[in-house]
């Protein structure tokens, strides 16, 4: 299925993600105190504490060196939240058991794009957008796409516009070494996204190029699946470089840059949009995660681009676009099913030592003997050898449930939502009543009952023997309106842990801000409950439009009031960009601008 | 240089000059004796750099425009220079014979005409800085009534916006000084070529040094102290600031420079660490007030209040419009962009002309300007703010940014970076133009 079973291109190269971090946690180290509470980050809006100092003081502790590590606010204050990638281009194409290096569309850049915009039709004028629908947490982000080039401005070979949404999977351990450097934890990450685009999308594309037409017309496609992912990622700058660029008033962004390695493929009817599909391996040193599927063409196709991790971060910070190299070297890689040994990898196998030119992608040919084992029999990925202190063990998640449905803002669904869940066993449909157990927790600082404790849901689900799919519907608790934060729904399969999946949702608060109805609303009403943490946590907003000035945001009245509203929505231009203004602050502001008297939304 | 002056009805055509400057202009080059500029051209570039080329190397086109715009303008020839004559001549600059945007947006819409009809006396009405860049107004729903900015002097800060023929053949042909065309046209696209200035400047008083600016006399609009128009009246203007933008092949986005004359605000300086104001003994800054508590630097004088429904600028409680707006700079001239200022201003032929009390602050551009996932190219540094132009919004000023939010009045499609169209009038219709 998919990037395991269908034609492909890959492709490598760098990535760039730009995201404003003092979002990222609601205090702040400040005055001796390492908790200052700066943000409630729940209802976007400043802590009581620090509402009667000036933006300017507030903006200055934020940039204040931490002494140790970046600033008190992050490695990256002024983000735009843009991901770009850098110089990806494809290296492979072909189909399973045949990929090679050479091609029609091998060295053609690959970009991610922004959306067109919904109202005119004109754009993109930005790009991609990395977008936390938890911020608190580090657990999954989103990236919100409004389209896909192959080929560059002078010599498009494939052009997609079309607006959605990926999630970050397997959020895991993916480069060993060091054990500190001067980036924040999240150098040792990977994070794994997949998009979908329906063949409908299609504006363009090069009808000589055979590679692009076994993807687009391969039988049965109904669109095209791209799956990527970002590694080896830290800040541009250094905390030096840093700490005397905010001193000199220079307030450059500072994204995180990394590598990425991507596969493009036909999507197929009743797979996942969002999510891998296919039988899960887990890494039990890193957690990271590798997927396989049985093909029809009798090959076993495995996704094995994060199951061996990189041994040492690269050399030069910020050279993404070299050659990466393989990754560690934990010696003979074998790939079993129960006990029948699959294969025998030599680490100088070209699919593990240029295992980034092919997608991380390894496609192996069975015999009858082995296709029967790999229908009936777990599959793991062993190696002798041990490196910083790490072993190669990759097992099974024998039951495995996953979803489509990763990061769900409630708002979008008044009513409730119904969540789909596929459960497999083996990679096939359970082959007993199998039960999955639902629990809500707080997936970070907010751990407080009243910032996650708002879903209604079912305690379990049963899985009938046979069903690949179950449905359940998830609302808000009477009651809650006034509830606001952030909860993860987790979901295990006969109580077994390597089962398991989760989706996050934010739920914002219905309140009227104090405020009542028919007033007429001033700026001094709207800015500190509206505007003010924007501009605080997110400046790169002020550089379009300056937040904090008045006659600014007056004189752009007409283009906010249509980038918060609901036609924007899904694409890379709703404002604001991280998604943090609620639907009662979008109406503050409306009726603000427009000199509505107010009227709270119900 | 002694500095009375007089007031003097300033004549319509080019050829005539108020008395002081012809002056000063003579006095110049009785002390000078001019020479044939041998390193600097008359001409501005034709290509910019390359994107990935040095913060120096836009510099110095950056410069190498200045130069170039500041020239001798031709008589009889808006808008070219007259390369037989040596800079600091004196006479119009190049870009003071640019159409403003009162030449170029006729009341109700009306054809503006050929480009080289005779250049009428100047009036510099706009006084807001306008957080939102340029617009000052024109209809009521995009009105953004910006905030002013008062010297040390105790007087306001004058801006005129204008643009190059390449602009104004490319407005007038596709009929967009027309505010019903431009507001649906959906394909804005300026050639390159297009060059757009906005200058900022000052009323000259005994106390400056006349010498150290490029003047101008114009009619210029009076206010009251509530900064409500009263009137006009005759005044001798000092440049202070001047932001050139150029749409150049390759980089959709355009190149973004921006001048000042160099006594605005004093420079700053590294010490222990930290980047401090630095003024030089016996200058007297047009902006900066060494006495000014910091809490006060850069901050708008505004109270917004909604008055007709619209926003007014309100002196704060406490000040008039006449207070002044003590300003200094926020992010340091670079270093790089100080080095090529001194090869420049040290230049000779610089040496014999006014420019040489003009500074360049930064050239922004994009970084990046063919990159399909970054439309935007990575505005190249990320911010670039002119004191007198981006006084209060200093920490977040990006020319590229701001700019790419920029349509016409009434609608929703993008102008191509460009502001100027929310200076066109309709054929038909109320329109509300800026009091000022």
């Amino acid at each position: 299925m998919s990037i395991l079973n269908g034609p492909r291109l890959n492709f490598w190269g760098g990535i760039r993600t730009d995201v404003s971090l003092p979002n990222n946690s609601p205090t702040i180290p400040y005055d001796g105190n390492d908790e200052w509470p700066l943000f409630d980050l729940t209802t976007s809006t400043l802590a009581p504490t620090a509402q009667s100092y000036t933006d300017d003081q507030l903006n200055n502790m934020i940039n204040a060196p931490d002494g140790d590590y970046y600033t008190a606010g992050g490695w990256n204050h002024y983000g735009q939240h843009v991901v770009d990638m850098q110089n990806a281009l494809i290296s492979s194409q072909g189909n399973p058991g045949s990929i090679s290096t050479t091609g029609d569309m091998v060295g053609q850049p690959v970009y991610l794009l922004g959306s067109v915009d919904p109202v005119t039709g004109q754009g993109p004028v930005s790009g991609p957008m990395m977008v936390d629908l938890d911020p608190t947490s580090s657990t999954t982000t989103q990236i919100f796409v409004g389209g896909l080039q192959i080929g560059g401005n002078s010599d498009i070979q494939l052009l997609i516009r079309s607006n959605t949404v990926c999630s970050s999977f397997d959020v895991a351990g993916r480069v060993l070494l060091p054990a500190k450097m001067d980036a924040p934890g999240s150098f040792h990450a990977s994070g794994t996204f997949q998009l979908t685009f329906p063949l409908s999308s299609i504006v363009s594309w090069n009808q000589n190029s055979s590679g692009l037409r076994s993807i687009i017309q391969a039988p049965g496609a109904t669109g095209i699946v791209l799956r990527f992912v970002m590694f080896e990622m830290c800040p541009t700058m250094t905390t030096e470089q840093l700490d005397a660029d905010y001193a000199a008033g220079r307030y450059t962004p500072n994204p995180s840059i990394g590598r990425v390695i991507g596969t493009l493929a036909p999507a197929f009817a009743d797979e996942p949009l969002n999510c891998q599909p296919g039988r899960q391996l887990v890494n039990q040193s890193t957690g990271n995660a590798g997927y396989a599927d049985l093909g029809g063409n009798g090959y076993l196709s495995i996704d094995m681009v994060n199951v061996i991790p990189k041994q040492t971060f690269r050399a030069v910070r910020d050279d993404i676009t070299s050659p990466i190299g393989p990754n560690a070297n934990y010696g003979p890689v074998t790939i079993t099913a129960g006990t029948t040994e699959l294969a025998t990898l030599d680490p100088t196998n070209r699919f593990l030592f240029d295992y980034y030119v092919y997608g991380g992608i390894v496609d192996l040919p069975l015999t009858a003997n082995q296709l029967q084992a790999v229908q009936t029999a777990a599959l793991a990925i062993n190696a002798p050898g041990k490196v910083a202190g790490t072993t190669l063990q990759a097992t099974e998640s024998t039951y495995r449930v996953y979803a489509d449905q990763r990061n769900v803002y409630l708002e979008d669904y008044p009513n409730g939502l119904s969540i789909t869940l596929q459960v497999r066993y083996l990679g096939g449909p359970v082959p007993k009543a199998t039960e999955i157990d639902l629990q809500a927790a707080a997936p970070a600082v907010y751990d407080e009952p009243q910032y996650w404790d708002f879903l209604d849901f079912p305690a379990s689900l049963t899985v009938n023997p046979g069903q690949l799919a179950i449905s359940f519907p998830v609302t808000v608790k009477a009651g809650s309106a006034a509830q606001a934060g952030f909860v993860a729904l987790t979901y295990t399969a006969n109580g077994l842990p390597s089962s398991g999946y989760f989706t996050s949702f934010r739920k914002y608060a219905q309140t009227d801000f104090g405020i009542p109805a028919g007033t007429h609303i001033t700026w001094e009403l709207m800015y500190p409950n509206v505007l003010r943490f924007h501009y605080l946590a997110f400046p790169a907003m002020s550089r379009y439009i300056p937040l904090n000035q008045p006659d600014a945001v007056m004189g752009a009245k007409n283009p906010i009031l249509a980038r918060t509203s609901d036609a924007y929505k899904g694409t890379t231009l709703f404002m604001p960009v991280v998604r943090s203004m609620s639907p009662c602050q979008r109406a503050l502001l409306r009726a603000y601008l427009t000199g509505e008297p107010w009227q709270p939304p119900q | 240089m002694k500095t009375t002056f007089r007031f003097c009805v300033m004549l319509v055509g080019l050829a005539s000059l108020p008395a002081l400057i012809l002056e000063q202009a003579l006095a110049r080059e009785q002390a000078m004796p001019s020479t044939q500029a041998s390193n600097l051209s008359c001409q501005p570039p034709s290509t910019a750099p390359v994107a990935t080329a040095s913060q120096d190397q836009f510099d110095q086109y950056s410069w190498q425009m200045f130069i170039a715009l500041n020239w001798p303008a031709q008589d009889g020839q808006r808008g070219d220079p007259d390369c037989a004559k040596q800079l600091g001549d004196p006479g119009y600059t190049v870009w003071q014979t640019y159409k403003t945007v009162e030449e170029i947006f006729l009341p109700r819409g009306a054809n503006p005409g050929p480009w080289n009809t005779p250049q009428t006396a100047k009036s510099l009405g706009i006084i807001n800085i306008a957080a939102l860049k340029n617009s000052t107004q024109v209809n009521a729903v995009d009105q953004a009534v910006g905030g002013w900015l008062i010297d040390q002097a105790g007087n306001p800060t004058y801006y005129d916006i204008s643009a190059n023929e390449t602009s104004y053949d490319y407005i007038v042909n596709n009929n967009f000084y027309n505010a019903d065309v431009v507001s649906k046209a959906n394909n804005i696209n300026f050639p390159n070529g297009v060059i757009e200035v906005k200058s900022s400047w000052r009323i000259l008083t005994p106390n400056d040094n006349a010498s150290h600016y490029l003047t101008m006399l114009a009619r210029v609009a009076t206010f009251n102290d509530q900064g409500q128009r009263s009137g006009v009246t005759e005044a001798y203007l000092g440049l202070v600031g001047l932001h050139i933008i150029t749409k150049v092949n390759g980089y959709p986005q355009w190149i973004w420079s921006t001048f000042e004359q160099i006594d605005n605000v004093p420079p700053k300086e590294l010490v222990h660490g930290q980047w401090v104001d630095q003024p030089t003994p016996g200058t007297t800054y047009s902006y900066f007030n060494p006495t000014a508590p910091l809490v006060s630097l850069n901050q708008s004088p505004c109270d917004w209040q909604t008055q007709g429904g619209q926003l007014v600028c309100v002196p704060k409680p406490g000040t008039t419009f006449q207070t002044p707006n003590p300003l200094n700079r926020v992010t340091p001239i670079a270093e790089i962009t100080n080095g090529v200022n001194t090869n420049y201003r040290t230049n000779p032929d610089v040496q014999k002309s006014v420019l040489k009390y003009y500074q360049l602050i930064t050239t922004q551009r994009p970084l990046m300007p063919d990159n399909p996932s970054n439309p935007l190219g990575q505005p190249t540094p990320s911010l670039s703010a002119n004191v007198t132009m981006e006084s209060y919004i200093q920490p977040n000023s990006s020319c590229m940014n701001c700019h790419s939010m920029a349509t016409p009045v009434k609608s929703p499609y993008k102008a191509d970076f460009s502001y100027m169209f929310k200076f066109a009038n309709a054929p038909v219709g109320k329109t509300t133009k800026d009091e000022e």
